[in-house]
């Protein structure tokens, strides 16, 4: 306690920020942490708007037996490109917004470790996610299906450029999210506010650190499984050819070793997200923090240990199929105690239902039957059905839906107003929820009874004998629904945007550090670093010891809030590095190199050397810029 | 801390629970039997394997359904009950309780046991299947089709190679042995078994039981390019007898009813049009028995090569009895024959003989004559009867004359 009463009022020198800076040439050069997490999220939800047309479409497809809205080729890339969509260009760096622009405020950072390196992560992400778009103008669209299993890929089979764009893309991606991930753990690990113990750290960031170190961990095995595959589409080995001694079995290894902690990459964030909003609403400390810790470390760990269950149906053996059958069933164990401490949180609270505590408990609620499915599948007789029908489409939008896009909802109504300083319109925020959850339900529910009555994936149309008509289209209305909820959230961000109400510091009588600064924070985010005595420490200040105590205000030690803003009306002056365009250029180098690959012509032909023009140009570009940031004053 | 829970409010409360339990129990009972209307329903078995699944499926149902049932009511309550009233109330900071911990840890990893226990032993039970079969059909599949060989224990069908329909013998332990020289396939009729993935460069074994006679549809379970959703297939589980007589027939070659249509009335001939389909097509009994020199080896006995057997088309003897055309995508009727020799392209997207048959490629003389002799590919005592299939309630029947 005394600790905060001496709180050092010492402001930072020398001096240069004064007002933001503003134009596009800024957001270009930007360095800015909350800045970047903009921009990441933005451009990831033109991604998740797009991956949901694309959806439509497949909906409209499959609305009825034997179909011919859509061609086969036509209706594969779709799938195709939706499952990439969403899950490397929306999901995903939907996330990476989150982290980006909360995290660094709720460990009371001015910014993450390597801010330059943030910005060349968005940039690689920008440049990968147009890489991969792109093939639509060309009409080769990737059509192998996210997971892109050989030797489907191979050049036998695939011969187009569709797998290229796909391959060269996602390798684009992962330096993205490499470069980011290392940046965020780092910046856990040293930038934390003075007094902020690793058990004292609020549970999202908790899940950044995982999440990140998952990545980490989890992408390098897709990296060397499309660097294989590149050898193989470019320089005609056979890594995944049986012909040439190579096993596609290989590559499913690969791929699941990196897609199964993905799915945790996925949905941990959402549930850090809904571990701030529900304590917050409920008005009680999150219950069993310890435990959420631990239970997400066991689910980062026992997520590497299951990628065999993708793989049930392909012939591994007795033992492995029910080793990996036990592990996935031990890894329902953590996300079941989750489940219980989010309610246990609420039981004996006081719970305010905003739209952001709406879509949290919505979460819970939902979550919980892509849990249950998702133990139907480790029984691998049962999997052996299911495998590969509509009841695993079910199964994962349960996750993925109702799990990580109702957590990246609810923490949009919920720091959205951090973001911009402006509140969203309840009453809209609310039929956007119900009509969320309803289309959500009507889309996805009968695709259990689809894959009951046996509808595989994948399928560009299917006979009218089968059965399946009907219930497809009640799913391809629920699409609708759920497309017109999306129409309705848009039009609550444009009213926010344009008539919002201020939110002032902390509408939500929050408990994290970044509720003690302005909304929007100013670019320093906080005028003096914080000094952390609690968990939640604006909750402590606001009302007292954290033993029970409750309603007792400590008017005698100063709170985090008032320093901050007593430091701000001094006008400090932060010294902030400056910004710089060299990320920016990187990645163009990056991504143009990554074009070069593509588009072999134009190219220069020096005796038996045929260089392609891009290529050169890109890896030039990327050198320069990489010195040239190097050698850059911070400022 | 004082909550006014006044009775009424504990009746609402009630009253919502009981409801929202109702529905779900509702929807409950609903899942197992939506299913089961479909040919490919999963929950409509008829084999011992698939008897085995659906129990498991139905143990790990009901619990699922109990957990569900309790975790929503849970929330239910959780949010009627603690709802703000006045923006004054600060409840009670808990920081958790570890004997709830524990509980809430403990129970789900019973239930899990309680579950992986009988999931371990049904997975040991179907590979030892695999070892003691009595009855093996070889599956090769294609893009996208399924080119059937049956191995040396089939007694009368030792050697026969047919497409699509697989027709097998009833009370034997099948085991069905899964190939690809292509791409990755997985062979699933959801009434007989579960899925098994076609694995090129590996070999994969699939035990069926076949109790009932009955024709089982079939289908593609694993994205194998553009026409992944057109490659069906059927089982056809006959009496030994009838299944002892088809065999018969398809080494009989041709009956005289094709004589009419090809050349000299000699059945041990094709029709002229038929030059083109020898490149990939064989009819058993005729100078079409082998294609020509470089497609026949892959053709006939397909050792997981790459090369031309991907395009090699399947074995047409006794055609005139195939439940469908085109690996399940048209009844097999005359006039859906003429449609697809037309342009088999716009038919079945991809599709290799797209490639080679175009619109116009054959002319409705040439069609009519390949028509007539692919339908007259029959026994002389005609095709026996197609089996219904059991357990399905709207019954699918091919139009096998």
């Amino acid at each position: 306690m005394a600790s905060i009463a001496h709180q050092p009022q010492i402001v930072p020198q020398p001096v240069t920020t004064t007002k933001p800076a503003t134009g596009i040439w800024s957001w270009l050069t930007t360095i800015d942490h909350k800045r970047i997490g903009l921009m990441y999220g933005i451009s990831a939800f033109f991604f998740l708007l797009l991956g949901g047309f694309e959806a439509l479409l497949i909906r409209a497809q499959l609305a009825q037996p034997e179909n011919d809205l859509i061609s086969a080729q036509r209706y594969n890339e779709l799938f195709t490109m939706h499952g990439t969509t969403m899950i490397f260009l929306a999901l995903m760096p939907l996330t990476s917004g989150f982290f980006n622009y909360v995290m660094p405020l709720q460990i009371g950072a001015r910014d993450v470790a390597f801010p330059r390196l943030n910005a060349f992560s968005l940039w690689v992400f920008i440049f990968g996610a147009i890489i991969i778009n792109i093939s639509w103008f060309f009409n080769e669209a990737p059509n192998q299906g996210w997971y892109g299993y050989a030797p489907l890929t191979g050049t036998a089979w695939s011969p187009g450029r569709n797998v290229d764009f796909w391959m060269i893309g996602i390798q684009v991606l992962g330096v993205a999210s490499m470069a980011a991930s290392f940046n965020f753990v780092v910046t856990i690990f040293n930038l934390r506010a003075p007094g902020m113990k690793m058990m004292r750290l609020p549970i999202f960031t908790w899940s950044t650190l995982i999440v990140s170190i998952m990545i980490i961990f989890a992408f390098p095995a897709i990296t060397v499984a499309l660097l294989l595959l590149s050898f193989d589409r470019y320089a005609g080995t056979g890594f995944y050819e049986v012909a040439a001694g190579g096993d596609p079995l290989l590559w499913q290894h690969l791929f699941w070793v990196f897609g199964h902690p993905e799915v945790y990459i996925l949905i941990l964030p959402a549930f850090g997200i809904i571990s701030e909003i529900i304590p917050v609403f409920s008005r009680k400390p999150l219950f069993g923090y310890s435990v959420m810790v631990y239970a997400t470390i066991a689910i980062a760990f026992l997520g590497f240990g299951v990628w065999a269950h993708h793989m049930f149906t392909v012939g591994l053996g007795p033992t492995a199929n029910a080793v990996f059958a036990g592990a996935t069933m031990l890894i329902g164990i953590p996300t079941g105690v989750k489940i219980f401490n989010w309610v246990g949180t609420m039981f004996r609270g006081s719970l305010r239902f905003t739209t952001a505590m709406l879509f949290a408990v919505g979460l819970v609620s939902q979550f919980v039957i892509g849990g249950l499915s998702g133990v139907m599948h480790a029984v691998v007789p049962v999997d052996a059905q299911q495998n590969d029908t509509y009841f695993i489409i079910a199964h994962f939008h349960y996750v993925l839906f109702g799990g990580t896009v109702f957590g990246l909802l609810a923490g949009i109504y919920f720091w959205g107003p951090k973001a911009f300083g402006k509140m969203f319109d309840e009453r809209i925020g609310k039929w956007h929820f119900w009509l969320t959850f309803v289309g959500f339900n009507l889309t996805f529910f009968p695709m259990h009874f689809l894959g009951l009555a046996g509808m595989p994936r994948r399928y560009f149309t299917y006979a009218e004998d089968s059965g399946w008509g009907p219930w497809n289209a009640v799913v391809s209305f629920g699409a609708l629904v759920l497309g017109f909820s999306f129409l309705v959230f848009l039009y609550n961000i444009y009213k926010m945007v344009r008539h919002g109400e201020p939110a002032g510091d902390d509408p939500w009588d929050a408990a994290t550090l970044e509720w003690a600064i302005s909304s929007p924070p100013p670019a320093y985010n906080f005028a003096v670093i914080p000094t952390v005595t609690h968990r939640d420490q604006l909750w402590w200040d606001k009302y007292g010891d954290e033993h029970g105590h409750a309603h007792v205000q400590n008017d005698d030690v100063p709170k985090t809030a008032e320093i901050q803003r007593e430091a701000n009306a001094a006008h400090p002056h932060v010294h902030l590095p400056n910004p710089s365009y060299f990320p920016l250029l990187a990645a163009a180098g990056l991504g143009t190199f990554a074009l070069g690959m593509l588009f072999m012509n134009p190219a220069i032909t020096i005796g038996l050397l045929h260089l392609p023009v891009l290529v050169i140009v890109g890896v030039a570009l990327l050198i320069f810029s990489v010195y040239a940031w190097a050698f850059e004053p911070a400022g | 801390m004082h909550r006014g829970s006044t009775g009424g409010r504990r009746r609402t409360l009630t009253r919502l629970v009981t409801l929202l339990a109702l529905i779900v129990l509702a929807g409950g009972f609903l899942l197992p039997v939506v299913g089961a209307q479909s040919p490919y329903s999963t929950i409509s078995p008829q084999s011992p394997q698939a008897e085995d699944i659906q129990w498991l499926y139905r143990l790990v149902f009901w619990l699922a359904l109990a957990v569900f049932v309790g975790v929503q009511i849970a929330i239910v309550y959780a949010v009627l009950r603690y709802r703000r009233r006045s923006n004054d109330e600060r409840p009670e900071p808990i920081h958790g309780n570890k004997n709830l911990e524990i509980i809430w840890t403990v129970i789900p990893a019973i239930i899990l046991l309680i579950i992986f226990i009988p999931t371990v032993r049904t997975i040991y039970a179907h590979a030892d299947q695999v070892e003691n079969g009595n009855f093996t059909v070889e599956v090769y599949a294609k893009q996208w089709w399924w080119e059937i060989h049956y191995a040396d224990d089939t007694g009368e069908a030792a050697g026969v190679v047919t497409a699509n329909d697989i027709v097998v013998p009833q009370g034997k332990d099948v085991v069905f042995k899964l190939y690809s020289n292509n791409v990755i396939h997985s062979f699933w009729v959801p009434q007989l078994s579960g899925k098994l993935d076609v694995m090129p460069g590996h070999e994969n074994k699939l035990p069926i039981t076949t109790e009932n006679v009955g024709m089982y549809f079939g289908q593609c379970a694993e994205y194998c390019g553009d026409s992944h959703a057109l490659m069906r297939f059927k089982v056809i589980v006959q009496p030994q007898e009838e299944f002892d007589a088809w065999a018969t027939a398809w080494k009989a070659g041709p009956s005289e009813a094709s004589a009419e249509f090809v050349a000299d009335g000699d059945i041990a001939k094709v029709p002229e049009a038929f030059g083109l389909c020898l490149a990939c097509h064989q009819v058993e009994g005729t100078n079409a028995a082998f294609a020509p020199e470089g497609l026949d080896e892959e053709a006939v006995t397909d050792t997981g090569d790459m090369g031309p057997a991907k395009f090699a088309g399947p074995n047409l003897s006794l055609m005139g009895c195939r439940t469908t055309i085109g690996a399940g995508i048209l009844p097999n009727t005359p006039e859906n024959m003429a449609k697809w020799l037309e342009d088999p392209g716009a038919i079945k997207p991809g599709v290799y003989m797209g490639e080679v048959i175009e619109k116009g490629t054959l002319n409705d003389e040439q069609i009519q004559q390949l028509v007539n002799y692919l339908e007259s590919l029959k026994p002389a005592e005609g095709c026996s009867e197609i089996p219904v299939q059991p357990g399905v309630e709207e019954q699918v029947m091919p139009s096998n004359p």
